[in-house]
């Protein structure tokens, strides 16, 4: 008798893997055919513009000028032309770089726009990344606002005489807050600081408003950067504006032609639109529509009025040519001031480049991690390996860390700390602190501790689980890269759910379902976070 | 003081109103959500509901985003506690005992004390901004470089009582937290540090990812190894909600850490993170039963929500008296201000006091409605935890994906995430603990641009030559050493 309840129980078990695989069959040519439906459509997308919501991609987070400009240009567009949305996507990362590398992965077919500022310019050219200013048509100058110098009265600084007078008594240590080294502001404070012989250094600060709270508080003398930080604040005052003509919101402010230092006329920052190259004409001319309309538009012109901003439209050609001059201005700038990088021609002790002298420290360090973590194994102390090898990784990734930082540019005389201070003061204390672990650890009694039994135990008795999930996991994150994130995920839910042995069919489908309807509605649809449509969703476009 | 209530109470009258107060149930409510969602974060949230206030009055406006806020920071800690993913940074400290009290069956504990810190200290806080703004604001600008530096010397040491014994895997955490963070554009001299030619890395590790990887993704995994499936059993609801006696005895915690939390918030760029960890570390100092925290502790919970929410407040001191955005959703609400031709700033207060006014009457309101909801929602949020672990796992798994994508849309950040989260896993493994590595992310930024920023503004000796920095340098050399020194004498009496 037990032969034969054997024999009922494999084919009942024989049934449920038929069923099994017969479920994960029709799962999968659902989840295909969902998205050869997602494709096809996409595939017949035809002509005019705009048949789908276009996306204006802006390089900061919320909150910054540039994204409340292009939120505001959207508002004002869809008067003009309400066939599509246009949606504004957050894509921060590199000053632009991600951006700008974002747009040019899609086609060029007009649906995803750039939000682009003059500050763009010197990132992607300290970068070394100009090829992205010639892959991108820059259509659209819409407005410009000129650098201000800002002082605060209460410190008895209210006119760009006295600023002047207190660098000369202060010799080089008047001091400018502003933005990022190699920035916009900051070379635009360069080039007053040549014009006008003022010595002073440059502060930088994360965010306009972090450095205006130091001048409120009288920690600087100057604030350099937009008109727009002074408002609100009765003791902050402009004491000189860059730009040919005085602001209409800012009227007591002089200007530097004013004040007899020409020539500083046009630092400023812009703002504009950039599509990538190859954007059929007739989009190129619905964008051009559409700019004159919002630059005429009374409310846009009312939104920008109490902010000291000038809006010009100017399309591609001029535009383009506002660009290639500063590109040629930043290059020479950035190179001055060392941050361009430019490789190392001088060897070491005439033997090797540092970068390969490096590179080569570093591919040593791996190899002597992993000896070490073989010797360990085979050593008494294989009981502490896993405390071990944290230590051992934390120490090897302070050494590269240290290694590394020769590359740095290193400390000057205003900026005595450099860039590579503070890393080899942390990779130090990190190397101290893992070596006293290690020897902490082979202090103790040999096989005294033993860690964690119980997961040992549990994981050899049962199988293990937690490997196959990673490398699910892994690949699933890799597919969502490849195929997109639908089907990727409608893939990836029931593996995962299978695999930790949870097989109840039709609750995962609907979880399934359930997730995917959430992703697509909260995520995409309200919340504009562009879930990934994979990179083969481009070829059907 | 009187023209201040008279405003005040006019205020209150004015958002009496069906549609002030449908306003302020949906900015709590989306708030709420938002925040609970790991990689969704306050200014997102607020980001996102600017345009729906183009229609609305500037009063309107600012009632619907400012509730978004509060509520976004309180929703943090749900998730935090009920699956340990924080929604926000600064909820990472709620889920040092917010978490362990739901393995232990009681999730409803934690949920109700932290609605109740939330609340009670938003409440604080508003009353602080609304009375003593103007004279908090000028101390707060006066802060030098230097000791904002020391501020940050302050939270790092942080870790020395916060680790109790295993002291030295702790600082080996923070130092990785503080390597890692040196990645990508050197924020004084613009030099590219260690991106190994990733652009992604050029803005250094996202924080999001790192603390969704370390903390939830390596609890999925923890759980998958030790194949922990079986559902979470609640204690009877009866008994797992806290009492109003459970209440009471936390109003010290609740109330020197909202003092706490909004003094730190005030700060422009200190934020949120920072207020939790001070006021976590001063309440477990001064407790009387410090072993419990980390384990399960009440006033654990209490005194990282009720700093985290009063940052909030804190927070809205620069914006309103001086226009100046402290954290990132600030910076949205001076967009959405700018929007409605509000300029914020001192003028503001005479041009305009009935919209001020109106704003910290609905701030005061949020915080009840929130408290409401809050308490309502806590009862759903509980069932999280007695959902069958598996498919729970994948959800979590899942939800950790979108949360780290969200954050720049990027899925560089999600392979981050998962890094963080194998790095995670095998440090609790071999019991370091993680959240050291991410107040070293948190804090390295701030402590290196201000060390540097102090040096090239006056030189090395302005750290001692300021009498307040040389005071914060001071302390927090002693809460670094005094923790150490007591683990050290109790070590050696063991043996």
């Amino acid at each position: 008798m037990p032969s034969a309840q054997k024999r009922d129980s494999t084919k009942a078990l024989r049934r449920r893997r038929w069923r099994c695989t017969l479920h994960i069959l029709i799962y999968l040519t659902t989840a295909l055919i969902c998205f050869t439906a997602d494709t096809l459509h996409a595939q017949t997308t035809p002509e005019p513009f705009p048949r789908r919501p276009i996306r204006i991609i802006v390089y900061t987070g919320p909150g910054g000028l540039i994204d409340f400009t292009a939120r505001k240009f959207a508002e004002v567009a869809r008067k003009y032309d309400s066939s599509q949305p246009i949606v504004i996507i957050n894509k921060p990362g590199a000053g632009g770089i991600v951006a700008f590398d974002e747009v040019l992965q899609q086609p060029a077919d007009g649906y995803n726009v750039l939000a682009v500022t003059r500050s763009n310019i010197t990132k992607i050219v300290s970068a070394n990344r100009e090829d992205l200013i010639d892959a991108v048509d820059w259509i659209a100058y819409l407005m410009d606002n000129p650098h201000v110098v800002i002082t605060n009265t209460d410190s008895g600084l209210d006119t760009w005489d006295g600023l002047q007078q207190h660098s000369q008594k202060n010799a080089g240590r008047q001091l400018w807050l502003g933005a990022d080294i190699g920035g916009v502001k900051h070379i635009s404070a360069i080039n007053v600081w040549e014009r006008t012989g003022i010595k002073a250094r440059w502060i930088p600060y994360a965010s306009g408003g972090q450095a205006v709270s130091a001048l409120l508080g009288e920690i600087g003398h100057v604030y350099f950067g937009n008109p727009a930080d002074a408002t609100g604040k009765p003791q902050l005052k402009i004491v000189a504006v860059c730009a040919a003509e005085r602001m209409s919101a800012f009227p007591e402010a002089p200007t530097f032609t004013e004040l007899g230092i020409p020539g500083l006329e046009h630092e400023n920052i812009w703002r504009g639109l950039a599509l990538k190259k190859g954007t059929p004409q007739h989009i190129l001319d619905w964008f051009d529509d559409i700019c004159r309309k919002v630059t005429a538009d009374a409310e846009w012109r009312d939104t920008w009025r109490s902010e000291g901003i000038t809006l010009t439209y100017k399309p591609t050609a001029e535009f383009t040519k506002i660009v290639e001059a500063d590109r040629a201005e930043f290059r020479t700038r950035l190179i001055q001031l060392g941050l361009i990088k430019q490789r190392n021609e001088e060897k070491l002790f005439g033997v090797i480049h540092p970068e390969s002298a490096v590179s080569l420290t570093n591919l040593l360090l791996i190899t002597i991690f992993f000896v070490s973590l073989i010797l360990v194994v085979r050593s008494p102390y294989k009981h502490h390996f896993g405390e071990v090898a944290i230590s051992a990784a934390a120490a090897i990734l302070a050494c590269i860390l240290l290694v590394m930082s020769f590359l740095l540019p290193q400390p000057n005389e205003v900026d005595r700390v450099g860039a590579s201070g503070v890393p080899r003061l942390w990779s130090v204390a990190l190397l101290l602190l893992a070596a006293m672990q290690v020897v902490i650890l082979l202090g103790r009694k040999i096989g005294g501790v033993k860690l964690e039994e119980n997961i040992a135990t549990a994981s050899t008795s049962q199988g293990l689980l937690f490997v196959p999930f990673v490398l699910l996991f892994a690949a699933y994150l890799g597919a969502v890269v490849f195929f997109g994130y639908i089907l990727s995920t409608l893939i990836f839910l029931p593996l995962a759910m299978w695999l930790i042995r949870y097989r109840k069919f039709v609750t995962i489908s609907l979880i399934a379902l359930c997730w995917l309807a959430f992703a697509y509605f909260v995520f995409e649809k309200t919340l504009f976070v562009d879930l990934p449509r994979g990179i083969f969703a481009g070829f059907f476009q | 003081m009187d023209a201040i209530l008279s405003q005040l109470l006019s205020a209150f009258g004015g958002l009496m109103g069906w549609q002030p107060l449908l306003v302020i149930v949906i900015g709590v409510t989306l708030g709420i959500i938002v925040g609970a969602m790991p990689g969704l974060s306050p200014s997102m949230g607020v980001a996102l509901l600017v345009p729906f206030t183009y229609n609305m009055s500037p009063t309107l406006a600012l009632v619907l985003l400012v509730s978004i806020y509060i509520a976004a920071c309180y929703g943090g800690s749900i998730t935090a506690i009920t699956i340990n993913a924080p929604g926000t940074a600064a909820a990472m400290v709620t889920s040092f005992d917010g978490y362990p009290l739901t393995r232990q069956g009681k999730p409803g504990m934690a949920l109700g004390v932290s609605v109740v810190a939330s609340a009670v200290a938003g409440v604080i806080s508003a009353l602080i901004l609304i009375f003593f703004s103007v004279p908090l604001a000028a101390v707060a600008v006066k802060f030098h470089p230097a000791e904002y530096f020391a501020l940050a010397l302050f939270g790092l040491a942080t870790v020395a009582s916060l680790a109790g014994r295993e002291w030295l895997k702790a600082f080996l955490a923070a130092c990785l937290g503080l390597a890692l963070n040196t990645v990508g554009t050197d924020p004084i001299s613009g030099a590219d540090r260690f991106t190994f030619g990733f652009v992604e890395l050029s803005d250094g590790f996202n924080l999001i990812p790192a603390l969704i990887g370390l903390f939830a993704l390596s609890e999925v995994f923890t759980a998958i190894e030790k194949r922990d499936f079986l559902p979470q059993k609640l204690d009877s609801l009866g008994q797992a909600w806290p009492r109003i006696r459970d209440y009471w005895q936390l109003k010290w915690t609740m109330l020197l850490s909202s003092l706490g939390g909004t003094v730190v918030g005030i700060f422009p760029g200190a934020g949120a993170t920072i207020a939790s960890f001070l006021c976590y570390d001063f309440a477990k100092r001064t407790s009387k039963h410090p072993e419990e925290f980390g384990k399960g502790s009440l006033q654990g919970v209490a005194a990282s929500e009720s700093a985290n929410s009063a940052s909030v407040g804190g927070a809205l001191v620069p914006l309103l008296t001086m226009g100046i955005p402290g954290s990132a959703t600030t910076a949205v609400l001076i967009g959405a201000m700018m929007i409605h031709k509000l300029t914020p700033g001192p003028q503001l207060f005479y041009d305009k006091p009935h919209i001020i006014y109106g704003l910290f009457a609905a701030i005061l309101l949020a915080n009840i409605v929130m408290l409401v909801i809050g308490l309502l929602g806590s009862r759903l949020w509980v069932q999280v935890t007695a959902v069958p672990k598996q498919p729970l796992y994948v959800l979590i798994t899942l939800m950790c994906v979108l949360g780290c994508y969200s954050v720049r849309n990027s899925m560089f950040d999600v392979f981050c995430g998962l890094l963080f989260g194998l790095l995670g896993w095998v440090m609790k493994r071999y019991k370091f603990p993680v959240a050291p590595v991410i107040l070293g992310l948190v804090l390295g930024s701030i402590a290196e641009t201000n060390f540097r920023r102090a040096i090239m503004m006056d030189g090395e000796w302005v750290f001692l030559t300021r009498p307040l920095s040389a005071i914060l340098l001071a302390v927090a050399a002693l809460s670094f050493l005094i923790p150490m020194v007591a683990n050290m004498r109790s070590k050696s009496s063991e043996n």
